[in-house]
């Protein structure tokens, strides 16, 4: 028998649609989402450290002391004193979120397909 | 080997649209045809499966003499690629796929077309749509075709992995192509995200490629040819490896049809293969002239007495042609099949016959099922 014993598809079917709907698709490691938690400091490349209290990704760690000023930065601010907080680990608020997907200065796109002029690649 | 004349299947758009096969026709008429099949004897399919499993080592050995050789010129490939290439067949990349086009007519032995190693396509047709085809019309029957649990197979290997399926937009035989390899590889257990080749990002804080939720890529199957990879703007990136593509870098080697002169070089007169050269003047006025690099059947002429009697058009050619004696190809009321024989983790693994009433294959060719006692 040279044939295969059967075809099951999950995922190409019209009759299978949505067949893996709730299927864990993430392994998140450097993008945001409110489904996430996220500790104070995370760090996401172009968008920032965490701030758990603030639910907020903002340019500088979490109560960066800046000897210079000789003040802390928290939430978006500076002060005389750091900031003190329970809360440790958050989730980003929604807009935090979307700030962060339209910061990511550092991701560029486009740069492959260029070649297929509008084209299929059958061969 | 015969061609039979069938029926239809009542309703066959709609079952064939029902699994996945949604690009069933051209603008001038059916491209999946259930309106002729072949039957081949048992004897024949252990002819071709036998042919595409010698076929394969020997284009790995062709490919091992272009390397020791630096015959790269020769085949058209650009320098950035090459140490991502040689680092790649060192570690022997996983290569999931690939399909031969032969010539055979079940008598002489079946002769390599090309090997389509990259980017090979019509594999719905082969591997799903055929083999429902089959439980339908003579489920008694067998089927070269195994292509479906072999794929599976393969991927399992990549349990714990997320593995990115990508293709381009807009092209939707490409894009169901990709959803089916990945919904073997769901099967297999492997967790699989999509991504479209335009929407690929390159995070330069990371120096990584990255998809739409800015996750990191490691792993990607790509429906896309690695020339086209290279000359792009990304392609800059590609020499540091940030990713592993499937297909892997080597198969650049095998996709190419500057190989088909090596392979008559090294191995002249072997039954499978047709000769081939870098020039036209071995094989005097009647010949075949292919773009190392060509796609769907793109650019290729067929010369008789020194004069192209049946050409394709397209874009390809700049990077060169080979030129291969033309094969005796079997004309079934005119009729001309072609027999692509699918690897898979590197053994053949099912069949697929397209046909056309020229005798260049090309994108408006019509994909035949197939069955055998």
């Amino acid at each position: 028998m040279k044939r295969s014993r059967r075809v099951k598809l999950v995922l190409l079917s019209s009759l299978s649609a949505g067949a893996l709907t709730g299927c864990d698709m993430s392994s998140d490691t450097h993008s945001a989402s409110t489904d996430g938690v996220y500790t104070n400091n995370y760090h996401i490349p172009g968008a920032g450290y965490y701030h758990a209290p603030f639910r907020a990704w903002y340019s500088m760690p979490y109560n960066y002391f800046d000897p210079q000023k000789h003040q802390y930065f928290y939430g978006g601010q500076w002060g005389i004193e750091p900031h003190h907080s329970i809360t440790n680990i958050s989730a980003p608020t929604g807009a935090a979120v979307t700030q962060v997907a339209s910061t990511r200065t550092d991701i560029s796109r486009g740069g492959f397909g260029s070649s297929s002029h509008s084209r299929s690649v059958w061969s | 080997m015969q061609r039979h004349h069938n029926q239809p299947r009542p309703a066959w758009r709609e079952k064939v649209e029902e699994i996945g096969l949604t690009f069933h026709s051209h603008e001038t008429g059916p491209y999946w045809d259930e309106f002729a099949c072949y039957e081949l004897t048992a004897a024949e399919v252990d002819t071709l499966e036998a042919a595409a499993h010698a076929l394969h080592y020997l284009c790995i050995d062709a490919a091992e003499v272009v390397i020791k050789n630096n015959w790269w010129t020769r085949l058209g490939i650009p320098e950035p690629a090459i140490p991502a290439i040689l680092r790649s067949w060192e570690r022997d990349d996983f290569s999931l796929y690939g399909r031969f086009d032969l010539s055979y007519d079940g008598q002489s032995p079946p002769k390599l077309l090309e090997y389509n190693a990259d980017t090979p396509t019509a594999l719905i047709e082969a591997a799903v749509a055929q083999w429902f085809w089959l439980q339908d019309t003579h489920p008694s029957a067998d089927q070269f075709n195994s292509i479906h649990e072999r794929l599976i197979e393969a991927w399992r290997r990549w349990a714990g992995t997320t593995i990115h399926f990508s293709s381009i937009k807009g092209h939707p035989e490409d894009e169901q192509t990709v959803l089916y390899l990945r919904d073997t590889c769901e099967q297999a257990g492997v967790k699989t995200k999509p991504v479209f080749i335009e929407d690929i990002g390159w995070d330069s804080s990371e120096k990584c490629f990255v998809d739409l939720d800015n996750e990191r890529i490691t792993h990607c199957f790509k429906l896309y040819p690695w020339e086209w990879l290279w000359h792009e703007e990304f392609g800059a990136h590609l020499a540091a490896e940030p990713i592993q593509f499937i297909e892997p870098t080597w198969k650049m080697l095998l996709s190419n049809k500057g190989l088909l002169p090596v392979l008559w070089e090294l191995f002249p007169d072997h039954p499978n293969l047709l000769p081939a050269f870098d020039t036209a003047a071995p094989l005097g006025g009647r010949y075949v002239r292919k773009p190392k690099l060509s796609r769907e059947g793109a650019n290729i002429a067929w010369f008789e007495g020194g004069v192209a009697v049946e050409e394709t058009d397209g874009d390809y050619g700049e990077e060169g042609h080979v030129f291969q004696a033309p094969a005796a190809l079997p004309d079934f009321d005119g009729h001309h099949p072609i027999f692509g024989v699918w690897i898979v983790d590197h053994e053949p693994a099912g069949l697929g016959i397209r046909e056309d009433t020229r005798r260049i294959t090309g994108n408006l060719s019509r994909f035949i099922p197939h069955f055998f006692q």
